[in-house]
């Protein structure tokens, strides 16, 4: 399945991004793979090896990068939608709004005011369309970012609030937040939401190349294929990495899969007891381990990252 | 007066469409003179919202009452708000001409309620 869904020009306009930073993302698909244990190590391996490094924690739905980095969340910004907010004595029935609202979200009563009563998303063409400015906005929290500095690592972590929709607009607030100070970082890690939907969209936005995480079970050969999919649509260079490469399962298939799609299997994981000593302390294993395998294995993985993109 | 029902074609013969926000006709009727005219539902195949759409249309043409199977909430609130009375509980085989003279004989009962009967939950978010 590699259906064309994104024309050159709307993979153009995802993909431009004001400033020079390289952006590697690291995706994979199924939840519960390692992504974040993988993102936090390359980010802390390469900010150990003297660059830079933004870290982006784009899971806004389950954010928890700062749990396995031990970090505070600082400089909470919110993240709001504008809803419309009627004042009356402006309002001449003319109806315009209802006919400008794509969700049907708005009510006009005969010779009432409109009433908002569907789900609003904040895209503002009501007040836009109202032509004697009875639409004011009223602006409503969806989520929040946060920023934290720690040495050559700064996190940027995005939350969305609990019962919201609106996953991917904290997305793109965090990316724009990030985008601000992007020149002063050499590298930036985004770490992505699993699945393959608008909010994964968002966030590998921009991405130079994506990291896909996977294990070798059968869940997650299936949901690797449909990342490595949504990465080609994306015309995103993608690479596997397989977790937890010795459980007993799935191997046989990677490397098909992997051949089908083109891509190659950057690094091989395996289960290990010091690398989930880390992540249960919540510190990185190229910190608290630096020798141990599975911390060779994420410096291997920044400093080939490192000779790509930091030249 | 006027009197909407949701309906799965044209005129009094059409029979009635138990849907309001997604019925793909609505028949107008004048119930003491049977004069009527048929509207499309602009709604039907709304991505989203189609029930405050559809109460839109009806309103928008003056109606004072809707029967119809049954009303999802936000329709039900929408039409509540244009002050347009509710009869549900049709069913899809009966004509439009058999629901207009069970509405004049007394028949058919205001609705009490809401009744999303394809568990669509209630997001609206006023």
């Amino acid at each position: 399945m590699t259906a064309e869904v994104f024309t050159a020009r709307q993979l153009e306009a995802l993909h431009d991004h004001p400033y020079a930073t390289p952006v590697i993302a690291v995706t994979g698909g199924k939840g519960g793979v390692g992504k974040s244990t993988v993102a936090v190590n390359i980010a802390a391996a390469l900010a150990a090896r003297g660059h830079a490094v933004a870290l982006v924690d784009a899971d806004t739905e389950a954010p928890n990068n700062h749990i396995l980095l031990s970090l505070p969340l600082k400089d909470r910004i919110d993240v709001q939608v504008a809803m419309p907010l009627v004042e009356p004595s402006l309002c001449t029935h003319c109806g315009d709004c209802i006919a400008a609202c794509r969700r049907n979200a708005l009510f006009l009563p005969p010779d009432q005011t409109p009433i908002l009563m569907g789900e609003c998303n904040g895209c503002k063409a009501c007040i836009n369309a109202c032509p004697t400015g009875a639409l004011l906005t009223r602006w409503m929290s969806v989520g929040a970012t946060c920023r934290t500095e720690s040495g050559n690592l700064t996190l940027f972590s995005g939350a969305l609030l609990p019962g919201r929709e609106e996953s991917t607009i904290v997305v793109r607030a965090l990316k724009d937040r990030l985008a601000a100070e992007a020149d002063r970082f050499d590298i930036i890690v985004v770490d992505t939401a699993p699945g393959v939907h608008c909010t994964v969209i968002a966030a590998l936005a921009g991405a130079a190349c994506a990291y896909a995480v996977t294990e070798p079970t059968r869940v997650g050969m299936h949901d690797l294929g449909l990342i490595l999919d949504l990465c080609e649509m994306l015309a995103i260079p993608a690479r596997i990495i397989l977790n937890r490469s010795n459980l007993s399962g799935s191997q046989a298939t990677i490397a098909p899969e992997a051949a089908s799609k083109d891509v190659t299997v950057a690094a091989s994981i395996p289960h290990d007891s010091i690398l989930l000593q880390s992540y249960v302390k919540g510190l990185p294993v190229v910190n608290t381990n630096p020798d141990s395998p599975a911390a060779r294995i994420f410096t291997d993985l920044a400093a080939r990252i490192e000779r790509e993109w930091l030249k | 007066m006027k009197i909407c029902i949701t309906a799965s074609g044209h005129g009094l013969d059409a029979r009635v469409d138990e849907r309001f926000g997604r019925a793909p006709f609505f028949v107008l009727v004048d119930p003491d003179t049977m004069q009527h005219e048929t509207i499309a539902n602009p709604a039907m195949d709304a991505g989203q919202g189609a029930g405050i759409a559809a109460a839109q249309s009806v309103a928008q043409k003056g109606v004072n009452a809707v029967l119809t199977g049954f009303v999802g909430p936000k329709a039900y609130a929408a039409l509540q708000a244009a002050g347009i009375a509710i009869y549900d509980g049709l069913s899809a085989g009966m004509e439009v001409k058999t629901a207009v003279k069970n509405y004049s004989d007394g028949l058919l009962r205001r609705s009490t309620g809401a009744q999303a009967r394809k568990g669509s939950p209630v997001r609206g978010r006023s």
